[in-house]
């Protein structure tokens, strides 16, 4: 396998020949991309780290390893954006996130003052909505009997709430290109994410508007992040990405992981059994959901200029290592049966879906408190759920989402 | 060595809960596990939602300063935050901490 990496480029071959494993599988493939799990275990066994030879970069799939690649900031950087492709270079077509894609001190100065706008007060005083619209929505699907858990139930209400919520306006029904292509974006520009961009394009300039000042709602949070801006609190020119953070991180991995949820729940009688007996640990199903079948699936940080020691290995500087969140939230070193799903495991938070350390999510509150409502309404209210679908459950094709496909569900 | 501490949680409604609480684990996930009511945890534990309030009323030791992101946390506590004040989800159980006194502060 090292031969692939001895042509060409001359540090490949060097940061391949330590004592770093080169592994030359596709990540990206279609075939992985359907079923990643073989590709996840054999990048988890060939080493804490290695050296990703396609795509010339480092690569952990073990959950100590990347929990460390995510927050020790005097190691990895997020400085040259956290997908795949080099943001500081010309051919990366991503546009920077203001948030995140920073220096380690100008993310904490934007991140605090984030915080007082996306508040957790403020986060809290939804719930009692999230709660009453979840009751309505899922009294309509029992009704029903037979529905899709996807389209029926879970998008329309996470397109309800959380535009409200953080008080921009979207369009739903193309809202959800815009995932499709972030999150094709954040891997390599192969046909996914081509295919992708022609979809997409005719929306762009739709989307750049919905962005921008004035399609935020009156007294919403999207408008005082514009307010804060004018006021000098951030930087000339970045609210403008901080309310693309919002469209980029609000629906589609909340979507998926609410909606993965209830796949788990309706294939297993005992973790239902259980989500019954303990309807207070709702946010546990959630969880070991993002957990089980992580939404994103793998994200980015580069090594400091200087190079560093990692797992034993010498990195060197400047380079990208892709952290898999996926293969991770799965390593048996940390989860005792990690292929189940188990709402009562042990440590069940501390998986890594929403990273980790000073660039954990900035919304997972407002996540969490969506899928509490949504998947308590569905404990309360149905006394039996069943899967319906005919075969196994399909996911999309996107390099770096795993996102169902549909979700054919029974209420009873 | 004995691989846990006793910790008590004194409850906004005059009742206490003691807890042998395991070398390593969190307050917040102690408490929850416990549960001592009006101790949530509702982000897991990422310093995001500031639903793991508890006041310290008495430690064997100190405890490390909190960090800028706690004490910039503790602004969006439901309770008013006191000068002790802290997320317990920051707060390993560590030996010396063996005997805290930790407060839950009422609606």
């Amino acid at each position: 396998m090292a031969e692939a990496t001895t042509q060409g480029d001359g540090r490949a071959m060097q940061a391949g020949s330590s004592s770093i494993p080169v592994l030359n599988l596709d990540p990206y493939a279609p075939e992985t991309i359907d079923n990643p799990y073989g590709f996840d275990e054999a990048l988890r066994e060939a080493g804490p780290v290695v050296w990703l030879s396609r795509y010339q970069c480092y690569a952990t799939g073990r959950f100590d390893e990347a929990q460390t690649a995510f927050s020790d900031d005097s190691r990895f950087l997020c400085t040259a954006g956290v997908g795949l492709t080099d943001i500081r270079k010309p051919e990366s077509l991503r546009d920077k996130n203001p948030l995140m894609e920073v220096e380690p001190a100008v993310h904490r100065r934007v991140r605090g003052n984030m915080m007082k706008i996306l508040s957790p007060t403020l986060m809290r005083s939804y719930r009692a909505r999230f709660e009453e619209k979840a009751d309505a929505i899922v009294a309509q699907m029992v009704k029903k009997g037979r529905f899709d858990g996807l389209h029926d139930l879970v998008e329309p209400f996470i397109l309800d709430v959380f535009p409200e919520t953080v008080g921009i306006r979207i369009n739903p029904e193309t809202v959800l290109l815009f995932g499709d292509l972030n999150f094709n974006a954040n891997g390599p520009m192969n046909q996914f994410y081509k295919e992708a961009l022609e979809r997409v394009s005719p929306h762009l300039p739709d989307f750049e508007r919905s962005f921008r000042k004035e399609n935020m709602q009156p007294g919403g949070m999207g408008a005082r992040l514009y307010e804060e801006e004018e006021a000098g609190v951030f930087e000339p020119g970045t609210a403008f990405g901080f309310v693309r953070v919002l469209f980029r991180g609000g629906f589609d991995t909340t979507i998926a992981g609410i909606s993965g949820a209830l796949l788990a729940l309706s294939r297993d009688p005992a973790a239902w059994a259980y989500m019954k007996d303990n309807p207070d640990k709702v946010l546990n199903a959630f969880d070991e959901a993002l957990r089980h079948v992580s939404p994103f699936r793998v994200s980015h940080r580069v090594t400091v200029p200087e190079g560093c020691e990692f797992a034993g290995a010498r990195l060197e500087g400047d380079r990208k290592i892709a952290i898999f969140m996926e293969a991770a939230n799965r390593d048996p070193r940390k989860w005792p049966q990690a292929d189940r799903y188990d709402p009562s495991r042990a440590a069940v938070t501390e998986h890594l879906a929403f990273g980790h350390g000073a660039h954990k999510c900035i919304g997972l509150l407002v996540a969490r408190y969506e899928a509490e409502a949504l998947l308590r309404a569905v404990i309360r209210q149905v006394d039996q759920l069943t899967f319906a679908g005919e075969s196994e459950p399909a996911y999309r094709r996107i390099n770096t989402l795993r996102s169902l496909v549909d979700l054919p569900l029974e209420a009873h | 060595m004995k691989q846990t501490i006793t910790v008590t949680w004194l409850c906004a409604d005059g009742a206490s809960v003691t807890a042998e609480v395991p070398l390593g684990h969190s307050l917040m996930e102690a408490a929850v596990a416990h549960n001592v009511p009006g101790v949530i945890g509702d982000c897991g534990g990422a310093l995001a939602c500031a639903t793991c309030h508890v006041v310290v009323e008495s430690a064997p030791i100190p405890l490390p300063m909190p960090s800028a992101t706690e004490g910039e946390m503790l602004e969006f506590t439901e309770a008013p935050a006191e000068p002790s004040s802290r997320l317990s989800c920051q707060i390993k159980a560590v030996p010396e901490l063996n005997g805290l006194i930790l407060r839950v502060p009422g609606p």
